[in-house]
């Protein structure tokens, strides 16, 4: 689902002395199929935006155009809930949203809510279940049984229940430990290669932007200040420095031998394509003395 | 000089699971030392900071603290020289504001009022919150409200700091922030340091690391030590380290790296050695 | 709900902000006491003047202030209509039905009722509006602190309400994102009927109640740590002083106490 913003303001408690502008004039167009970060610092009016894509939060200004969706200031509620089926949401620690006496019923919540027949959400919860890696036996426990990153992979599969078209994370991977945010990173990296899910994933962690993401937003103080591809964002060193955004350390390294005299076709982003880049130009016979 | 801490085997079992969370335990610390101690999610790296504190009632085992052994009668001794922060910055305020919240350990040691105005302002001066004393939890951002905690620790001046994963809730600049605090308190203060954490970073800062898997201490090394088990570290809870992964990425192309531990900068030397070396 | 001013702080630097909240709630108490003892129409007069004056030395916008207890009229005008229907019959009875009928006598009881609910609900706003839950509750702990001689708890009591009023933003930003998490898999809030209203509010009771229980837990560690052993045995940072604006102000007061208790018909 492509998704365009045309000059979209919010303002929170709009017409009230306690007026707070979140968002001005934000325009930017993410093609169908995206793997959108949006980056920024804390307050920057990340969260803003994306509750603005599923309508949590309706633009004081502006429209929002979703494949044949449109919201304006005056779209109703009733108009909504399609949408929101389209658009699934995982906000900043999804477990807090557990409700149910077992992780199928809490899974299958969400398909029930837009229509789904009890049968047929309970064995989608199933199959949502192991999407996520967890085994089957999870499925008859409460959700309050489970570990920290066993009860976000639930929250996760709730909200890939509905089978939305757009998947929005927000900052998904905190508070987990290193393995547990490669794995569910990989796992996000998974659903848009092969479902073709677009992805927009609010975050800080540069690494992760490097890796897995496609286009690049930030934000700052409430405006878009940059949007462009994931390799833009990151060939201007010093417009991040001037930003306080962090580059990837691929990059940082690869400034260092840069100061050195050393070339590159394109600044490399991962150890990856670093690696690449060096082993194509490495001397012949493959190793050098140390 | 003496350690300031001392475990021997120390055997922690919650009441409602079978396997022990924390199994024979035992390690020092010396005084002015930064101890990190690693390990993945449910590990019992927490249990055991939580039992050096005495918030935990463990059955086997002893911990003594600044030559104190830990018992139902010393726990409030063995508090008075331990300093604790938890991760969720929220859980841990206790006060309307932050004065107030500055002031909570002090009113529990009953500190009288004339004593405690001068110590609360001069912790948030050191943490520099100094003006933000009347403000209200809900106007701080996370690594604010553990700035507050920690001038609740300088205002009682502890010997030692425990960080319970203090920085993992916080946004990228949050924490090198509050690293870069606790260091600075580590200097003025003359503190002992441990702090549990996922954070390579935090882990590299410190001088020993211990390493928690399923309740057993598995390792004990310096960081140099333990980073250079590259790509074995996610499993104890650590991330890999960037050379460590430029190197398996090398490998994998062909190219053989020194197997050594090595800093950015002999990485980047050796690298460009080889390169130009044709 | 929003319009609603009692129960809000309105943060401005004017005399009756920086009065002592035992003084507030004190004066508020009697007031109270004294609006139920009015029954004359001048007793009425000084009890609106007393009111309308401290409203003016709060600095706080008059048609702010009288907007923002609009909301609640009809809280009143229903009491008072009932009031009507159902006061002692007496003087001339102007309407009639069945067992409901509206008297002379009915009229003016339920216009005294008006004003003084009026009276009670404006004050008890200004108090809200011109001292902070947290002045509001250490003004309570200090005003019970005689109750300690039969064994209350104060200290204690003091604490959980203190702590309790720490909570209440965090709490409510816990509910609100609860609330949009649920409405992003598609729960309805406040639409349908009321059994369908009741039930959407399970998938947001139930997660409150669970992260209430888990911040509590963690608080109560993070207090162990912090060296908390129980309420008693702990100095205060926190301490009011009585100043002599206090003073001054409760001699106004009491000028205007006695002199309603004057013209008030015995």
């Amino acid at each position: 689902m492509a998704i365009t913003f045309e000059h979209v303001d919010f303002t929170y408690q709009a017409g009230t002395p306690m007026a707070n502008p979140a968002l001005t004039d934000i325009s930017f167009s993410a093609p169908d199929n995206c793997f959108l970060a949006l980056i920024g610092h804390t307050g920057s009016g990340k969260s803003t935006l994306i509750q603005q894509i599923n309508a949590l939060l309706k633009p004081t200004a502006g429209k929002i155009t979703i494949d044949d969706f449109t919201i304006t200031p005056k779209t109703t509620n009733a108009d909504l809930k399609p949408l929101r089926r389209h658009v699934g949401m995982v906000f900043q620690f999804p477990e807090s949203q557990l409700f149910a006496e077992t992780v199928r019923q809490d899974i299958a919540f969400g398909p029930q809510n837009f229509g789904m027949s009890e049968t047929d959400a309970l064995a989608l919860a199933d199959q949502m279940l192991e999407t996520v890696g967890l085994k089957a036996e999870y499925a008859d426990r409460s959700p309050f049984e489970l570990s920290g990153g066993q009860m976000r992979r639930v929250a996760i599969a709730g909200v890939l229940a509905m089978q939305p078209q757009v998947l929005i994370l927000d900052e998904p991977t905190a508070g987990l430990d290193p393995q547990g945010r490669q794995e569910m990173m990989s796992l996000f990296g998974r659903l848009h290669r092969e479902q073709g899910l677009s992805i927009i994933l609010v975050t800080h962690q540069m690494e992760d932007v490097a890796q897995y993401a496609e286009q690049v937003a930030v934000m700052r103080q409430g405006r878009l200040v940059k949007y462009g591809s994931t390799r833009e964002i990151f060939s201007d060193p010093q417009w991040l420095f001037e930003n306080q955004l962090e580059e990837p350390i691929a990059a940082q390294f690869a400034q260092g031998l840069s100061r050195r005299g050393m070339t590159w076709a394109s600044l490399p982003l991962t150890a990856e394509e670093l690696a690449d880049q060096l082993a194509s130009r490495w001397p012949k016979g493959g190793q050098a003395d140390v | 000089m003496d350690n300031i801490i001392e475990v021997k085997q120390l055997t922690y079992s919650y009441s409602d699971h079978e396997r022990p969370a924390l199994s024979d335990i035992s390690f020092t610390v010396r005084p002015g030392e930064w101890l990190a101690i690693v390990g993945h999610n449910g590990s019992g790296k927490s249990t055991l900071a939580k039992c050096l504190d005495g918030l935990l009632p463990f059955t086997e085992g002893t911990i003594t603290v600044g030559g104190t052994e830990l018992t139902e009668d010393t726990v409030w001794t063995v508090r008075e020289q331990i300093g604790m922060i938890f991760q969720n910055p929220d859980n841990q305020f206790v006060g309307a504001t932050v004065e107030d919240d500055v002031a909570f350990g002090l009113e529990n040691r009953q500190v009288p009022r004339d004593k405690m105005i001068p110590r609360v302002r001069a912790a948030l001066e050191e943490v520099g919150m100094g003006d933000f004393a009347q403000r209200q939890p809900s106007s701080l951002s996370g690594g604010q409200k553990q700035r507050v905690a920690l001038a609740g620790i300088v205002a009682i001046t502890p010997d030692i700091l425990i960080l319970d994963e203090a920085t993992s809730m916080l946004d990228p600049q949050g924490r090198t922030a509050m690293l870069k605090l606790v260091r600075q308190l580590r200097e003025n203060q003359h503190l002992t340091v441990i702090s549990i954490t996922h954070d390579i970073n935090e882990a590299a800062g410190a001088d020993r690391v211990l390493v928690i898997d399923d309740g057993k201490l598995v390792e004990e090394a310096s960081p140099e030590e333990i980073f250079s088990k590259g790509d074995q570290l996610i499993a104890l809870g650590l991330d890999i380290p960037f050379i460590a992964k430029l190197k398996a990425a090398l490998k994998a192309r062909g190219i053989v790296p020194p197997t050594d531990y090595q800093t950015t900068a002999e990485m980047e030397d050796w690298l460009w050695r080889s390169l130009s070396n044709t | 709900m929003s319009s609603i001013l009692f129960g809000r702080y309105l943060p401005l630097n004017s005399i009756v902000h920086r009065l002592d909240p035992r003084a507030k709630l004190l004066l508020s108490f009697f007031y109270i006491v004294l609006v139920f003892m009015a029954n004359s129409l001048w007793s009425y007069v000084i009890l609106i003047v007393m009111t309308l004056g401290a409203i003016l030395a709060s600095k706080i916008n008059l048609g702010f202030f009288l907007k923002g207890i609009r909301p609640l009229l009809w809280l009143i005008i229903f009491t008072v209509v009932v009031q009507m229907l159902f006061s002692p019959v007496g003087g001339h009875t102007y309407f009639h039905w069945a067992f409901l009928r509206v008297t002379t006598l009915g009229i003016i009881t339920s216009g005294v009722i008006a004003i003084r609910f009026l009276l009670i609900i404006m004050t008890s706003t200004l108090l809200t509006l011109t001292t902070q839950p947290l002045d509001i509750a250490t003004g309570l702990a200090s005003l019970m602190a005689p109750l300690r001689w039969v064994k209350v708890p104060v200290d204690t009591l003091a604490m959980m309400l203190s702590i309790a009023l720490r909570f209440v933003p965090t709490l409510m930003d816990e509910a609100v994102k609860i609330m949009n998490a649920q409405r992003a898999r598609g729960v309805d809030f406040g639409e349908g009927n009321l059994f369908k209203q009741a039930h959407s509010l399970i998938p947001l009771m139930i997660p409150l109640f669970m992260s209430a229980f888990n911040r509590a837990e963690d608080l109560s560690i993070a207090m162990e740590a912090r060296g908390y052993q129980d309420s008693e045995h702990r100095s205060q940072y926190r301490i009011l002083t009585w100043h002599h604006r206090d003073t001054v102000t409760w001699l106004i007061f009491l000028i205007g106490f006695a002199a309603i208790l004057v013209f008030r018909r015995w």
